[in-house]
């Protein structure tokens, strides 16, 4: 395990490496001198202000020069400080950190809850009125983009249910049921794309486990229906579903900073969209950094839970 | 000795792990695939959506009295007999407007991903065939751009170049580009390993000429399945972004913009909201419906 683990780290390296090349480079791919974006058109290139914001930034030194004092610095979380605020962007991400996590991981609890069922009924009763129904409310699913079906849910709840907290603050430190409660419906919304892609992989792995002999041995020997399709079905249709989760994890990861924008929560996408809003470069720097290198864990842990769950693996491994 | 046969590979997902669906190439069959293209209902049902929709796009200045910038008297006004979906904040004519956001939308998904399916088959193409360094470095790379959330990777970039048209068809091609490029890699990889690949070498047939004529035509197949796919993601990216405020620019419709700017008037003005919402669930349905048929129609196990 320690040593599929280590390998499994080791390759994520090189491309951690070039995921922070990119979000670096992201930023000198604005056109003309970032200074004058920053100092405003007033100030000359060459005078002594815009040298002295060129020197604070480190934008004098060469290229891989300024990677690297970046890198170095975001290894040990100083992301440098915001051009906006002028505070350490760090902090900042550590605060808005929790909300964005907390969303994602509730949404894919719902995404699983939805989708794992859904699933199983769509295969089991294959080709009849429950498959249709469950692949056909999928299909929207997959083509409604998450930020209409928020505008759409607080459009409906205003009008039904005025009672409904639908936008607030989040506080997830003094309120955390508050909180939590909030965050319910954004999760909500935000699941639904992952609940449909995890359906369909149920679905296809089932329809294949169930058409399996152990399935009917099972039946034979007198196992209850349901005991048959949980313990010797969906057991075994489960990998492909957990790479369904992994995918959409990362997913989920990235739609997050939309459904943030729609309910005006304070996550680490709305950092983000903030920072692009008001050109503050270092804070998008790093928040791309901090999301994408989430993502890549994600996709870590995933691989080392088929190592867990596929016994085959191990053997090979 | 060209187009022999169908050849449906599933590409290796992100993690490396595959779906339990079986990797056939029938060699006995000795049809190409794209006399074989059988119809079926979501085909059928999705193609014809995506012409109505693409119609409608390309026809807007002929279907509508109004234009999309035009500002009416009545802001606001509910949907009439002259304002068939009503009118926004500033008076313009909503209809028109999702007429003319389907020709930003669907301009810059179509586009974007015929950009990722030309630089993808070829970088795929390339790796698949050469093997050995250019496949180990061309692979590193695609793993990295894969390693970004495509929507998180498609804001940052777009905030940073600038939000047009252009540019947007730049990024999302980009960010596109490595699925194709896994699609045509696989698919080459066994491809290149068939006895007429072997005999072209044989006749002394020169590498382009292979790759042009007998590896590309056998790999199409599992590549335009992919493309309509991708579209759907391109639409919903675009709307995404256009919701966002880094699509095309306003005063020029989208559909993802529209929405944004419906949600100050919600309460008053709800059409606003839903009429884009759900021209961009057609044009999606449309599209994944052509997909999934056009996969059922080029597979040879189905």
């Amino acid at each position: 395990m320690l040593r599929y683990a280590a390998g499994r780290i080791v390759l994520t390296v090189p491309v951690l490496f070039g995921v922070s090349l990119m979000s670096f480079a992201i930023i000198h791919l604005i056109p003309g001198d970032i200074v004058s974006v920053l100092a405003g058109p007033t100030v000359a290139l060459d005078s002594e202000a815009a040298q002295n914001i060129r020197h604070a930034l480190h934008l004098d030194q060469p290229l891989p020069v300024q990677y690297g004092i970046w890198l170095i610095g975001a290894l040990h979380g100083d992301f440098g400080n915001s051009l906006v605020m002028g505070l350490p962007v760090g902090p900042q991400i550590a605060s808005h950190l929790p909300v964005t996590l907390v969303l994602t991981a509730l949404s894919l609890i719902l995404a699983i809850m939805i989708g794992l069922p859904g699933g199983v009924v769509a295969a089991t009763t294959r080709g009849r009125w429950p498959d249709l129904a469950v692949r056909g409310v999928a299909l929207l699913g997959l083509s409604t983009p998450p930020f209409f079906v928020g505008v759409a849910a607080v459009l409906l709840l205003s009008i039904y249910l005025p009672s409904f907290k639908t936008l607030g603050a989040v506080d997830l430190h003094r309120d955390p049921l508050g909180g939590l409660q909030t965050l319910l419906l954004p999760a909500f919304v935000l699941s639904l794309a992952s609940a449909t892609t995890i359906m369909r992989y149920t679905r296809v792995a089932m329809l294949e486990v169930l058409a399996e002999p152990y399935m009917a041995t099972a039946r034979a020997k007198g196992a209850g229906r349901l005991r048959v399709l949980i313990r010797h079905g969906l057991r075994n249709a489960l990998l492909p579903v957990v790479t369904a989760v992994g995918v959409t994890a990362a997913h989920l990861i990235a739609g997050a900073v939309v459904v943030e924008q729609v309910f005006g929560l304070p996550g680490i996408g709305q950092l983000m969209l903030n920072a692009i809003y008001h050109r503050d470069y270092t804070q998008v720097q790093a928040t791309v950094l901090v999301i994408t290198t989430l993502v890549v864990l994600i996709n870590i842990m995933v691989d080392l839970s088929y190592y867990l769950l596929d016994p085959r693996i191990q053997q090979h491994g | 000795m060209a187009d022999v046969h169908p050849t449906v590979i599933d590409a290796p997902d992100q993690s490396g792990v595959r779906l339990n669906r079986p990797t056939i190439a029938d060699e006995s069959d000795l049809v190409s695939w794209r006399f074989r293209l059988r119809l079926n209902l979501p085909l059928l049902i999705g193609a014809a959506i995506v012409l109505l929709s693409v119609g409608l796009a390309l026809t807007a200045p002929w279907l509508t009295s109004h234009d999309p910038l035009e500002i009416a008297d009545a802001s606001l006004s509910p949907p009439s007999s002259q304002y068939l979906l009503g009118t926004d904040q500033l008076g313009r004519d909503v209809l028109t407007r999702i007429l003319y956001a389907a020709r930003s939308s669907l301009a810059a998904a179509c586009l974007s991903a015929a950009l990722a399916f030309v630089s993808g088959t070829l970088i795929g193409l390339l790796a698949g065939y050469s093997s050995g360094l250019l496949d180990a470095c061309l692979m590193r790379v695609l793993d990295i751009l894969q390693a970004f959330p495509a929507l998180l990777l498609a804001i940052a970039l777009v905030a940073a170049i600038g939000p047009n048209l252009p540019n947007l068809v730049f990024t999302m091609g980009l960010l596109f580009m490595p699925r194709f490029a896994r699609v045509a890699r696989a698919s080459t990889l066994s491809v290149r390993e068939r006895d007429y690949i072997t005999a072209s070498i044989g006749l002394g047939v020169s590498r382009a000429r292979i790759l042009w004529r007998h590896v590309l035509p056998n790999i199409g197949a599992p590549l335009i399945v992919e493309a309509s796919l991708t579209v759907t993601i391109a639409i919903l990216t675009e709307a995404s972004l256009s919701f966002l405020g880094l699509g095309v620019q306003p005063p020029d419709p989208t559909w993802g913009g529209m929405i944004a700017e419906s949600t100050s008037v919600m309460a008053l003005a709800p059409w606003l909201a839903l009429s884009p919402g759900f021209a961009i669930v057609f044009v999606v349905v449309g599209f994944t419906l052509m997909g999934d048929g056009l996969r059922d129609a080029l597979d040879p196990r189905s």
